[in-house]
């Protein structure tokens, strides 16, 4: 019964009331901004941008991560049961779409992975 | 560079858009599906048919329903298309005008099997004029219901008025949220653009047209 009466209140859990495409949060990554949204209760899109083209050892890093397709201006990672990152290199910006099956803590700590590393290469350049 | 539609609808067929292991399709900034165009008929034509045969006086109110039904969906579709990492890849490079946001997303609807989209006319701000070659819709009611008395294209013409008010009566290229309040602010006003179809494949016509104007309050 206590759960039928939780019910009859609107939702408590933060994530609960948000709906596809609230923006959760807004951070920096070094010199890359990153926008969280909520896609569903179990699952956060990552985006990020940057002033300038991402470097060419950027799609060269990523590569090693898992298979690439897709074009020079517009490319593909995609790895099953992980996730999918969708890159346009010279507008410098890339889209994190995380699968269902990846714990929502997972989802950020590998974009805070793929993000510095991003940054690094943009100090190098 | 201006926009050519061959070039846009080209990138996008080679997105290899297929669904992954969740059966989904992350792309463009949405969860795209894909699904059998006759479902989809059968689903709208079999409400409308319900409303003629048991309420023929709501006719009208069913067919304003599928239309808003394309209106909701081109405000999230295009919109989220015009939106995406891939526009801004794929087409926004080849954009000088706001009137190459209409002629981008023409391109990409080419590559999305929903028929053969043709700018006839666009006055910026005023009217839309696009031919439909091979509809869907169209092609999908003559197979499963015969000949129509009437234009029939109703998801067409919504998502048609969709992409003028995203582009006129909003403002895409501002990249604003896709919020429900922005949905009102954008399709609910009195001079908000709406769309007719005047020729239609399903009554006998070569082709589908798609006439958008403003409403007149």
């Amino acid at each position: 019964m206590a759960e039928i009466d939780a019910l009859k209140s609107e939702p408590q859990a933060p994530r609960a009331a948000l709906c596809y495409g609230d923006t959760i949060d807004v951070f920096h990554i070094g010199r890359i901004k990153v926008v969280q949204r909520y896609a569903c209760i179990r699952r956060d899109q990552f985006e990020w941008t940057t002033d300038g083209p991402f470097p060419t050892t950027f799609r060269e890093y990523l590569a090693q991560r898992g298979p690439i397709r897709g074009s020079a201006v517009l490319y593909v990672l995609d790895i099953p049961e992980r996730y999918q990152l969708t890159v346009a290199p010279n507008a410098g910006r890339a889209v994190f779409v995380p699968r269902l099956s990846t714990e929502l803590e997972w989802q950020k700590k590998v974009v805070a992975e793929i993000v510095s590393a991003l940054d690094e290469f943009i100090g190098i350049m | 560079m201006a926009i050519d539609e061959r070039i846009v609808t080209e990138a996008v067929a080679g997105l290899e858009l297929k669904g992954n292991e969740e059966g989904l399709i992350p792309a463009f900034g949405l969860y795209l599906t894909k699904h059998f165009a006759d479902y989809y008929n059968r689903i709208s034509y079999g409400l409308l048919g319900a409303f003629i045969r048991e309420l023929p006086e709501l006719e009208e109110d069913a067919i304003a329903l599928l239309t808003e039904a394309g209106h909701v969906c081109s405000f999230h579709t295009f919109g989220g298309i015009m939106l995406s990492v891939e526009w801004d890849a794929v087409v926004k490079p080849m954009i000088e005008s706001r009137e190459d946001w209409v002629k981008g997303m023409i391109g990409v609807i080419n590559a999305l099997g929903w028929g053969q989209y043709r700018l006839q006319e666009l006055v910026p701000n005023e009217r839309l004029v696009l031919q439909v070659n091979h509809s869907y819709e169209a092609v999908g009611l003559l197979e499963g219901y015969g000949k129509a008395s009437y234009p029939r294209c109703y998801l067409a013409s919504g998502g048609a008025a969709g992409l003028m008010n995203l582009l006129y009566q909003g403002d895409i290229t501002k990249r604003p949220s896709l919020t429900e309040e922005y949905y009102h602010e954008v399709f609910g006003q009195a001079h908000s653009f709406r769309a007719r179809e005047t020729r239609c494949l399903a009554m006998g016509d070569s082709h589908c047209e798609i006439i958008v104007e403003r409403q007149q309050a």
